[in-house]
């Protein structure tokens, strides 16, 4: 297994590398610069600083040098945030968005799954119908709705959460849910569909002929073959994350990552928009890797060497 | 399906099979409530938003100054009301309704021409093959989409459809790895055996036996991913990168709404509500094709 | 199935009504935050994006230049109503023929980390400023000064500049030619005095709490990127006893809706801005908390003259300009007090009044006759109507305009205008190079309050001149006004220019800013000024306790 998993992070090498020449090639081909704003710069004074970030050298000659700090895990100056690194801006907003990721998918799987399950023990009764009518709910209202109606709701009809900011671990509570609720309507739709795949199954038949109690066949035996579509669900979840915090960050005025993609790319900021590519580049490579691992230790027919 | 150049009992079995199939799908999507009632539904939003137009005073550009965030009446024919510079919603929720669903084809339609082909293609062929085409779909995979729609976006301006073939065209990825799953389970399958030996080509066999066979999945596929498309349009709207004005979409009016809820909340209920109801239908009838199609396994 | 249905919609509707179609109040929680010591207060601002850059030479954004003037301390200061007065310097003199500027600075100035400042240290700033390796936005704010154009473009030392320490406390500035606004000047940050040696130390991030040495009112405290910046008390400013706030908290906020969010919710004392659509239920509800003031700026559609169909043809310039309906548009879409620009300078500008266009006046109907003649004039009408194409970048106000102005040409003139939404840099890109743009969106804020800010724009040797508009006898005007001392003279020259510009009507002005932002009523000695330039030291919070607030709402643990 880790010989499996090292391998696979090898190979990730080519990929990432691919990733990073057609980011440079896009970005690079898009018009105007990081300088093109609304003031424009003194001729003189645009020329020092394109020669300062060696914007003046021939494409080329600027890709190798960036690979070059690539390797050695320098990402360069921002552009946009004069005063600070890729690498900084990094560092800073990575932890913020993990957490706020982790806690969105845990949030997903804390009330996705019983709800799924629930639905399964009760197929084709109101409470079904019912959870999977909340369910379609969730996947129907964009984020951004369903942020600020959480906002006014919780913030400030009601005095309950912080509407905005991050601070204490009750800011996270509405960033979390507007985050997290899509996804848990996935989750409970999955894992019902597998559940009620699983309950019909001969094995589980089986284990009910055997007599074994209920509760250990749904939850020995059900649960865990049920929850393997969930888990592969993971891997695009975790991509769909990034697209969804942009929104969240924005409206809740969180310092994360996912804001850095938009901003960046928006004022062609290269190293960082690049940077932030390479780094979610990795990331999702890492955790689809992960899924997999999880996979195969969930469902004992899928074996990797 | 056609028959020539195969041997007449292998046609015979395989135009019975396909009939009772879909014959057999077809009676248990009609049984499926939901599905039938989400079809209905579905199908009348069509009518409304092609022809609902023509039933109203309005247009979907026209500005009336003196009516500003009118609440929905129905004495001067503003069924739902005005927006903030005086436009008429019913007609542009139902404008927007065009273009997103538009939207939703066309870029489904394009991730589906371009994901069953690849996928349909590796996993007959197998092999080295296979594995150069899924290496290049796992190296897509880890390609944050975003910024390439951002920097299409930039591109092409705000020429919508393009863009959504765009999205087709980086949106196939999911597609296909499913149809390459299935390719590789029906290509050992006794009735592709048996085409292949009685001389087919390949091109032959995997446009007579392979993708047919696979039409189920797509269905699926394809019921499914309209309402994501749908959804990610209203997330580019959400960062102004939506359709060009005076045009609009459901993502852009529920962006709007969204704005200006507190002062008129009728611009967020009806907007989201078409948006909703439309993803709700697509859903369930999504699941029902999946249901009906694949009984035994969901 | 029925059961699905009977859920499904009442339980949208449900969630909907429930949160939005609201209560009418406008639940506003009014309390300070001050920090558990019990006395030291916070002022929590909300400041736009994210400023770029903290080096005062560099900073170019207003986010930026809010917290700078809070940091730094330049020659000239402001007072809470934007009148000059002495900052840095203690008083100076003129020369008699107003080009030698002599300050005197204050001998108990002292930068955060007990320093004194000096003259030096001015000096070194405005050199640094100019230094074409600085890479300055705001460089040629210093052009005035004798050399300051030669070193920008890189055909001069820096040490040319024409400034000079005389002593430790003596300051000397020497200009090209007489420049009225020079001391209006003297207030941007680009002419802030830096601390030499944590500059060189540092280079790259000197203006880091780490290591941040300033000599304003307040120092570096935490800057957490997209999150906040704080800034506390410096006890080294040599008026200390007089700051009125003693930490300041700015919240980069791009979102105005959630910015208004937060401001409600109590997590916010000062609002960088108010949505429009919230405007009517503020104004109503909460009346002493908004506060409009007129702002140094013109919302305008810039036309590129050098290129059909503009160019040569004043008449159809003139037509599309008069076919816009400013009262509508300031009364009943942008909702918050702007006025209608029937002028290129904005008349909240001191010192000046700017000439009118003929048809402010006049009763709709005719303008918009007029309109009609002139743009048949111009050779269109029912039968050959004019395509346009309105750029704009990318912003639902913008975007709201834009729509507004498109259809008020089409209804009064028959225009077909195709309106076209491009991303910024694109959009900037494509207004410089006069290729493809034929009207587009633009603003002006002026840098200083005098007229020039706003007529040099259209200068023919102004880089930013996106329209192409050159015209000889405007430059001739500008230039001899730039010579002449401010009076009657000057203004009547300007006052020829602007009147030049409003007949050849390369801009159409539609309004003139005005801010709106929302301020607690416990934060005092809030003095609306047109420059938007605000010291948070001039501002206090005063909080007696809840008590004092009938009805105030129960305390909140969580923030």
């Amino acid at each position: 297994m880790i010989g499996y998993a090292v391998r696979r992070l090898l190979g990730a090498i080519p990929t990432l590398f691919i990733l990073l020449t057609l980011a440079f090639a896009l970005i690079r081909t898009a018009p105007g610069g990081p300088f093109d704003l609304e003031k424009q710069l003194p001729p003189e004074i645009e020329a020092n600083l394109q020669a300062k970030y060696h914007l003046d050298e021939p494409l080329y000659q600027q890709y190798g040098r960036y690979l070059w700090d690539v390797a050695r895990f320098d990402f360069g100056p921002s552009f946009q945030y004069r005063d600070l690194t890729v690498n900084q801006l990094i560092a800073d907003g990575f932890p913020v968005s993990l957490r706020l990721g982790a806690f969105s998918l845990l949030f997903a799987l804390m009330f996705g799954v019983p709800a799924g399950l629930m639905a399964a023990f009760r197929q084709n009764r109101p409470t079904d119908y019912g959870l999977m009518t909340l369910a379609m709910l969730g996947i129907s209202i964009p984020n951004f709705v369903l942020a600020p109606l959480l906002i006014l709701l919780m913030a400030v009809y009601n005095d309950w959460l912080p509407a905005g900011g991050l601070g204490s671990p009750l800011h996270y509570v509405i960033p979390v849910i507007a985050l997290g609720t899509a996804m848990m309507a996935y989750v409970a739709r999955l894992t019902r569909g597998a559940m009620i795949e699983v309950l019909r199954s001969n094995y589980v038949r089986t284990a009910r002929a055997k007599g074994l109690p209920t509760r250990v066949i749904l939850f020995r035996h059900a649960l865990p073959a049920a929850l393997t579509p969930v888990v592969s669900f993971m891997g695009p979840a975790a991509a769909g994350i990034i697209t969804g915090s942009v929104v969240i960050e924005t409206i809740f005025g969180i310092p994360g990552l996912g804001r850095f993609f938009v901003q960046g790319a928006l004022n062609r900021d290269y190293t960082l928009v690049m940077g932030v590519v390479l780094f979610y580049g990795m990331l999702i490579i890492v955790f689809n890797l992960l899924v997999d691992l999880l996979y195969a230790w969930l469902d004992p027919r899928v074996a990797y060497k | 399906m056609t028959k020539s150049g195969e041997t007449l009992q292998q046609a015979a079995s395989e135009s019975v099979k396909g009939r009772s199939l879909w014959q057999d799908a077809g009676r248990r999507l009609v049984k499926n409530r939901a599905a039938v009632v989400s079809a209905v539904i579905l199908g009348l939003l069509v009518l409304l938003v092609i022809f609902g137009p023509m039933l109203s005073p309005h247009d979907y550009y026209t500005q009336d100054y003196d009516a500003i965030w009118q609440p929905p009446t129905l004495s001067d024919g503003h069924l739902l009301g005005t927006d903030s510079i005086g436009r008429d919603l019913f007609v542009r929720t139902l404008a927007g309704g065009r273009i997103s669903l538009m939207i939703g084809l066309v870029a489904t339609l394009v991730s589906l021409i371009i994901g069953v082909a690849y996928g349909a293609i590796a996993g007959y062929f197998g092999g080295k093959v296979d594995t150069v085409m899924m290496r290049l779909v796992d190296i897509l995979y880890a390609m944050p989409f975003l910024f390439f729609v951002i920097l299409l976006m930039v591109f092409f301006g705000r020429q919508i459809f393009l863009i959504f073939i765009a999205i087709g065209a980086i949106n196939w990825l999911d597609m296909a790895r499913i149809v390459r799953g299935q390719t590789l389970s029906l290509k050992n399958k006794e009735f592709v055996e048996a085409a292949r030996m009685a001389g087919a080509s390949s091109a032959s066999v995997i446009r007579r036996h392979i993708v047919p066979n696979l039409l189920g999945v797509v269905a699926v596929y394809v019921t499914l991913t309209i309402p994501q498309v749908i959804l990610f349009e209203s997330f580019l709207s959400f960062l102004g990168l939506g359709v060009q004005e005076p045009a609009t979409s459901w993502g852009s009016l529920v962006k709007e709404g969204a704005d200006e809820m507190s002062r008129a909340p009728w611009l967020l209920v009806y907007p989201a509500l078409a948006l909703a109801v439309t993803l709700f239908c697509f859903n369930f009838i999504g699941d029902g094709l999946r249901d009906a199609l694949d009984p035994k396994d969901r | 199935m029925r059961i699905l249905f009977k859920i499904c919609l009442p339980v949208w509707l449900l969630a909907l009504a429930a949160a939005c179609s609201a209560p009418d109040d406008f639940p506003v929680k009014v309390e300070p935050e001050i920090l558990d010591d019990g006395a030291t207060t916070v002022l929590r601002r909300g400041n736009g994006a994210e400023p770029e850059t903290l080096d005062p030479h560099r900073a170019q954004s207003v986010g930026a230049s809010n917290i700078l003037r809070d940091l730094y301390e330049g020659l000239i200061s402001k007072a809470p109503d934007g009148e000059l007065e002495p900052g840095g310097a203690e008083s100076w003199t003129i020369s008699d023929d107003r080009r030698v500027y002599t300050f005197k600075l204050r001998q108990n100035a002292l930068w955060s980390n007990g320093e004194p400042v000096t003259a030096r240290d001015y000096v070194y700033g405005l050199r640094r400023s100019v230094d074409p390796l600085t890479g300055s936005a705001y460089a040629q704010i210093l052009a005035p000064v004798v050399n300051a154009g030669d070193i920008i473009a890189g055909d001069k030392d820096p040490q040319s500049l024409g400034v000079e320490a005389v002593d430790d406390y003596t300051l000397r500035i020497t200009l090209n030619q007489p420049t009225p606004y020079f001391l209006g000047l003297l207030t941007h940050s680009s002419t802030y005095p830096l601390y030499e040696p944590v500059v060189q130390a540092h280079p790259s991030n000197f203006t880091q709490p780490a290591h941040a040495v300033t000599n304003g009112a307040y120092r570096m405290s935490e800057w957490v990127v997209a999150s906040h910046i704080r800034v506390v008390r410096n006890p080294s400013y040599w008026d200390d006893l007089n700051t009125g706030v003693d930490q300041v908290v700015y919240l980069p906020i791009t979102d105005v809706a959630s910015e208004l969010k937060r401001y409600q919710a109590g997590e916010l004392d000062w609002t960088a801005a108010v949505p429009v659509p919230q405007l009517d239920r503020v104004r109503y509800q909460v009346p002493d908390q908004l506060q409009t003031v007129p702002w140094l700026g013109v919302y305008y559609y810039g036309l590129n003259v050098t290129r059909p169909p503009f160019r040569d043809s004043p008449k159809l310039r003139r037509a599309l300009s008069m076919a816009i309906d400013r009262e509508i548009i300031c009364e009943r879409i942008t909702r918050g007090g702007e006025t209608p620009a029937y002028s290129w300078v904005p008349p909240a500008v001191s010192d000046y009044e700017p000439p009118q266009a003929d048809y402010a006046g006049w009763a709709r109907e005719r303008r918009l006759d007029q309109a009609r003649t002139l743009y048949r004039e111009a050779g269109y009408g029912p039968d050959n109507p004019l395509t346009l194409e309105l750029r704009y970048n990318t912003s639902e106000s913008h975007k709201k305009l834009a729509s507004v102005v498109a259809n008020m040409w089409r209804v009064n003139l028959g225009v077909k205008v195709t309106l076209i939404n491009e991303e910024w840099k694109v959009f900037l890109q494509n207004v410089r190079q006069r290729q493809v743009t034929q009207v587009y969106r633009a603003g002006w804020i002026g840098d200083y309050d005098d007229p020039q800010t706003f007529l040099s724009l259209l200068h023919s040797d102004f880089g930013l001149n996106g329209t192409g508009f050159s015209n000889d006898r405007y430059d001739e005007l500008l230039d001899t006004a730039a010579r002449t001392p401010a009076g009657e003279k000057r203004r009547a020259l300007m006052q020829q220019a602007e009147a030049l510009l409003l007949e050849a009507q390369p801009v159409i002005p539609v309004y003139f800013y005005t801010s709106k932002t929302l301020l607690k009523p416990y934060v005092k000695g809030f003095v609306g000024n047109p420059m938007g330039h605000y010291y948070s030291k001039d501002l206090s919070i005063e909080w007696g306790g809840r008590d004092e607030l009938p009805g105030a709402e129960l305390p909140d643990d969580a923030s």
